[in-house]
Parts: C-alpha cells; sequence; structure tokens
C-alpha cells in the first residue's frame, strides 16, 4: 500500500499517515493481522520525524485499528471494533464535505457513485 | 613513455568516458531523468520534445569537446620531464575535467526547469510516496559476502606485517622492516573498509516509489539493490586480490615493471566492475520504463541536478541524480559538516599542489651558518647543531645507497622526509639526486642524508663542518 504525504497540506501528517492507514484498512489494501513497519523503517522512509509516525500509530491504537506489541510491532487488528454509528463530528463533517459539493454543483448520482465506489 | 602519464590517461579517460554516457544518453526518451530533472510525458509530446532535443544535443557537444580537449591536454602532459610537475599536472587536469564535464550538465539541468516552469508544470516538491508494505524491507546485500573479501585482505596485512616485524623472513623482500609495504596494503584494506561501509549504507536507502503496486515498488528497488550488492562486492574482492597481489610481487619478485602491471591490471579491473554496474542500471531502468507510473518531484531539491537540499528530508544519504551511488543530504546537520569537510579538503589539496609545484622549481640549498648545518628549501627543513653532531662522513656515491621512502617526498630530482638508508629505519633524507655527493651526519637521535644542489655546495658545508667538529 503506498502512502502520499504532503508536506503543504493543511492537515498534519501524522494525521495524513493515520487517515490513509484506516482508508487502506476499509478497502482491503491492509488485511487483518497485517505487520506493518516499525515506526523507525516508516519514518526513515518518510524523511520524517519518528515522533510523527509514533504519534500515528498510537492514535491508530487508541482508536481500535491497531494493536502493538514489543515483539511483533505494529499489526492491523483482526476484530475492529463495530459501533454501527457515525460520530458527531464525522457526520457534521461528511454534511459539510456534501453542502460544498452541492454547492459547485456536483450532482446528486455522481456523489452516490463515490460512495458506492468506497463503501463495498 | 612517463608511467605517471600513463596511469593518469588511462585512469582519467575511462572515467570521463562512464560520466558522459551516464550524465549525456542519447536516447533520453528512455531515461527516468533529464539532465537531473525528472522524465515526464510533457517533455515527449511533439514540439516540447524538440526542445529536449535540442537541449540534449547541445549540452552533449558540450560535453564531449571537454572530453577531446581532456586528451588533448593530457597527450601534451606527455611532454612534461620529472615525476612531480606531471603529477600535478594530471592532478590538476582530473580536477579541472571532471568538474569541467559536470558543467554542460548543470546548465542543461537549468534549461530543464525553465522548460517546466513554461509548460506551466507546477512544482509538487512537497509530496512524496512511501510504500508501506515494502518500508525498511527490501534488501539485497550479504553481510558475509561483503566481509569475507575484507577478512582475507586483513589476512593479508597481518602476514605484511609480521614480515616487517621479521616474525619470519621472505628471503627477497629486502624492505622488511620499514613498514612500507604493511603501510601500502592497509591503506588498501582501508579502502575496502570504506567500500563496505558505503555498501551497507546503500544497502538502507529510502525504496523508490515508481507505481501504486508493492510487489512492483518491491522488486525494482530489489533489483536496485542488488546490483549495488554485486558492484561492492566485486570491487572488495578487486581490492583483496590487489592486495594479495601487491605481497607477492614484493615478497618473490620486487621489480618495478611487475608491481605496474599488477597497478594496471587493478585499475582496470575496477572500470570494468563501474562498467557493468553502469549496463546492468540501465538495463533496469528501460525494463521497469513501462511500470513508472509515480513519480515524485522534488527537482527544485536538486542544485545544478547534482546537489541534494531538503530541509525537510530527515534523511542524510540519498541516491545520486548524477552519476554511480549515493550523495549527501546537504541540509542535514550531518550533511552541513561533511560538506565543509569536502570543501576544506578540496582547498588542502590545491594547497598541496601549489606547494609541490614551488618545491619542484625550488633547488636544495645546504648551507653552514654559525654553527648550524641548514638544509633549505623554502622553509628550514632540517637545522642540525654542531654541538649535537656525533660524527660527519662525506660520500660521492649517491646511487650506491639503498633509500625507501617512508614519508615526504619521493621524486625524480629531490628526496626529502622519513627514509629507511641501507636498512636504518628513521633516518631524515635531504638530497638532490643529480648530485652524487652527500653528507652523513649522526647526531645523538638521528641519523641524516644531505647535500645541496651542487657538489661544490655540498663539499664546502662539509669543509665548514669538519672545522667545526674539531
Amino acid at each position: 500500500m503506498v502512502i502520499k504525504i504532503d508536506e503543504l497540506s493543511d492537515v498534519p501528517i501524522y494525521l495524513q499517515i493515520r487517515n490513509q492507514i484506516v482508508m487502506g484498512i476499509s478497502s482491503g489494501e491492509l488485511a487483518a493481522g497485517e505487520q506493518l513497519p516499525t515506526v523507525r523503517a516508516l519514518a526513515f522512509e518518510m524523511g520524517i520525524n519518528t515522533m510523527t509516525v509514533s504519534k500515528a500509530y498510537q492514535l491508530l491504537k487508541t482508536e481500535g485499528y491497531l494493536m502493538t506489541d514489543r515483539k511483533n510491532g505494529a499489526r492491523v487488528r483482526n476484530e475492529i471494533q463495530k459501533r454501527g454509528s457515525m460520530s458527531e463530528s464525522d457526520r457534521n463533517e461528511l454534511k459539510r464535505i456534501l453542502s460544498e459539493a452541492r454547492l459547485s454543483g456536483v450532482k446528486k448520482e455522481e456523489i452516490i457513485d463515490i460512495v458506492e465506489q468506497s463503501y463495498k | 613513455m612517463p608511467i605517471v602519464g600513463l596511469i593518469m590517461f588511462f585512469c582519467i579517460i575511462p572515467a570521463l568516458l562512464i560520466m558522459f554516457f551516464q550524465m549525456y544518453p542519447k536516447n533520453w526518451r528512455e531515461k527516468q531523468l533529464v539532465f537531473g530533472v525528472k522524465n515526464r510525458p510533457e517533455f515527449k509530446e511533439d514540439r516540447t520534445a524538440q526542445i529536449v532535443d535540442k537541449i540534449s544535443e547541445k549540452q552533449r557537444k558540450r560535453a564531449l569537446i571537454v572530453i577531446i580537449a581532456t586528451v588533448a591536454v593530457g597527450v601534451l602532459l606527455f611532454l612534461l620531464k620529472g615525476v612531480a610537475p606531471q603529477v600535478t599536472s594530471w592532478t590538476v587536469l582530473v580536477f579541472l575535467s571532471i568538474i569541467a564535464v559536470m558543467i554542460p550538465y548543470s546548465l542543461g539541468n537549468s534549461e530543464m526547469k525553465s522548460l517546466k516552469r513554461s509548460l506551466g508544470i507546477a512544482s509538487s516538491a512537497s509530496v512524496t510516496y512511501t510504500d508501506l508494505s515494502n518500508a525498511g524491507a527490501v534488501h539485497a546485500l550479504s553481510p558475509v559476502s561483503m566481509l569475507l573479501p575484507v577478512a582475507v585482505g586483513f589476512v593479508a596485512v597481518i602476514v605484511a606485517l609480521l614480515a616487517d616485524l621479521k616474525v619470519f623472513t621472505i628471503p627477497s623482500f629486502e624492505m622488511a622492516g620499514t613498514f612500507l609495504l604493511t603501510t601500502m596494503m592497509a591503506v588498501f584494506w582501508l579502502t575496502s573498509v570504506i567500500i563496505t561501509i558505503f555498501a551497507f549504507v546503500m544497502d538502507n536507502t529510502r525504496n523508490e516509489v515508481i507505481s501504486a503496486d508493492s510487489a512492483i515498488n518491491a522488486n525494482y528497488n530489489r533489483a536496485k539493490k542488488k546490483n549495488f550488492a554485486d558492484t561492492f562486492v566485486l570491487m572488495n574482492w578487486i581490492n583483496t586480490v590487489y592486495i594479495v597481489c601487491v605481497l607477492a610481487v614484493f615478497a618473490f619478485d620486487p621489480s618495478d615493471m611487475l608491481f605496474i602491471i599488477v597497478l594496471a591490471a587493478y585499475m582496470l579491473l575496477l572500470f570494468v566492475g563501474v562498467a557493468l554496474f553502469v549496463a546492468r542500471e540501465r538495463r533496469l531502468q528501460a525494463a521497469y520504463q513501462k511500470e513508472m507510473t509515480l513519480t515524485e518531484d522534488d527537482d527544485d531539491y536538486w542544485f545544478a541536478g547534482m546537489f541534494y537540499y531538503n530541509p525537510s528530508d530527515k534523511r542524510l544519504n540519498v541516491e545520486k541524480r548524477a552519476g554511480v551511488g549515493g550523495t549527501i543530504n546537504m541540509a542535514h546537520p550531518a550533511g552541513k559538516v561533511i560538506t565543509g569537510i569536502l570543501a576544506l579538503t578540496l582547498i588542502f589539496v590545491v594547497l598541496v599542489l601549489v606547494w609541490v609545484g614551488m618545491l619542484e622549481v625550488t633547488p636544495l640549498k645546504l648551507k653552514y651558518d654559525d654553527g648550524r648545518v641548514v638544509c633549505h628549501q623554502l622553509r628550514d627543513d632540517y637545522v642540525i647543531d654542531v654541538k649535537d653532531i656525533e660524527s660527519a662522513e662525506y660520500g660521492e656515491n649517491l646511487k650506491n645507497l639503498k633509500l625507501y621512502r617512508i614519508s615526504g617526498v619521493g621524486s625524480n630530482t629531490e628526496l626529502k622526509g622519513n627514509f629507511s638508508v641501507n636498512g636504518e629505519n628513521g633516518c631524515k633524507v635531504f638530497l638532490w639526486t643529480e648530485n652524487e655527493a652527500y653528507i652523513k651526519i649522526v647526531t645523538k637521535t638521528k641519523t641524516y642524508y644531505v647535500n645541496g644542489a651542487t657538489k661544490e655546495e655540498t663539499a664546502a658545508v662539509y669543509s665548514e663542518l669538519e672545522k667545526a667538529l674539531k
């Protein structure tokens, strides 16, 4: 799985890493139980500070997407907790995106297409 | 024909040709980089392609002119007499030609960046790709195969050291005790150690992301790192074979000609090794050309297409854009220190060359002055107080002395520094070789062999010294 990082983006780098790993797990690019690189190896590959990667991994662990132990490093959780509902902040974020899309003239069918492609 | 010139000529010309074919390829359309700027589909469109063709041809011609000029100047340098002027002139030529052959490349880089801007291609230098599946997982270097030649070379150096320490004797090894052979072999062995460090650094460089497919990225990076690893292992074996051959030559048949043949074979093999690397790298790039769907645009961080300066990149070592191997991120704190050291080294080399050139045109001067024997060439090299002298001896057969240089100057015209003389180590030598007369001065702590530019000058100093000693 390839991660794209934009240093000039408003989104902090650790959140960019976190978001793309979540998308990878959701799309199946990252399988359940799959080993992730060590903090050091990923930081070296990205040319960023190890603290940034560590922060992203820590967040993913807290949110229940990853499990970490000293022996195996970070792995994708086999069973991800299914809450069955969206959080209030995610719901508001989705509303904002839909509002902006409507104002820019994007058709409802197009949005449904995107949702169907992403939500398989 | 002068040996120094021949060696330098056959070193620099193949090196320049390798640089030329690597930096100025004719078929730029098939390359990943054009003068250090990432090749992109926009460059290959009809009208733009014609502009790139022109840039490429123009800079290729300029680089070719530099190589032809180097050959011409090199041929002229064969007319120079004396080892020191040849070494100095060739070293200057090597430096200048390497810099000169890079100038068209940097001009091409500047033109390509302008073209990119004129095409409206916005810089996306802030975007980087990382393959999560391959991070830190792609390696091709086997530590055992890398360290084995280093270990063999080390054994050879120990054998030379034991021979120098006279733990055992080799019949034709006349230099035993001078540590000259041990030092020379140790220098080449240390080169192996540096190659080994460099090999591990290259094996741990960042993996390039060329595709959204992790398997393609893994194979591409593994193939690249294997090419590096194979080349470094080959280099280490060539170095080790050379060390062993030098030991054999000095131990069994210490002739200059055999030594030069071994040295020439060593350099030839090194060039073959580099040429094989370049050929494999070309095949690899051609094979993966169609798979390259993701490209990071970090052109703006590469000054002149050669020097990497990226403050937001925490890595120190990165793969080179021009040439073979790796380079450093000059924005990294350690990179700044290394750049400073390299700059100081270059300045030092230039100053040494100037100093050696001045020494070559300044004859040795020996004088007796106020109870002291002064050996002067640009500065007072040795000042020997008569009070410290135990004995002085005048000789007229300089050629009969068995002199081995340990450190200092050893040109056709002068010998200066620490030498082993007739088996005695640590002697101080200050001799003009065109003058057969010399004075051997023994003091409480050292033995000196000195003379002036002429026999008369030497005899006059000896006469005064003799009077003073009485």
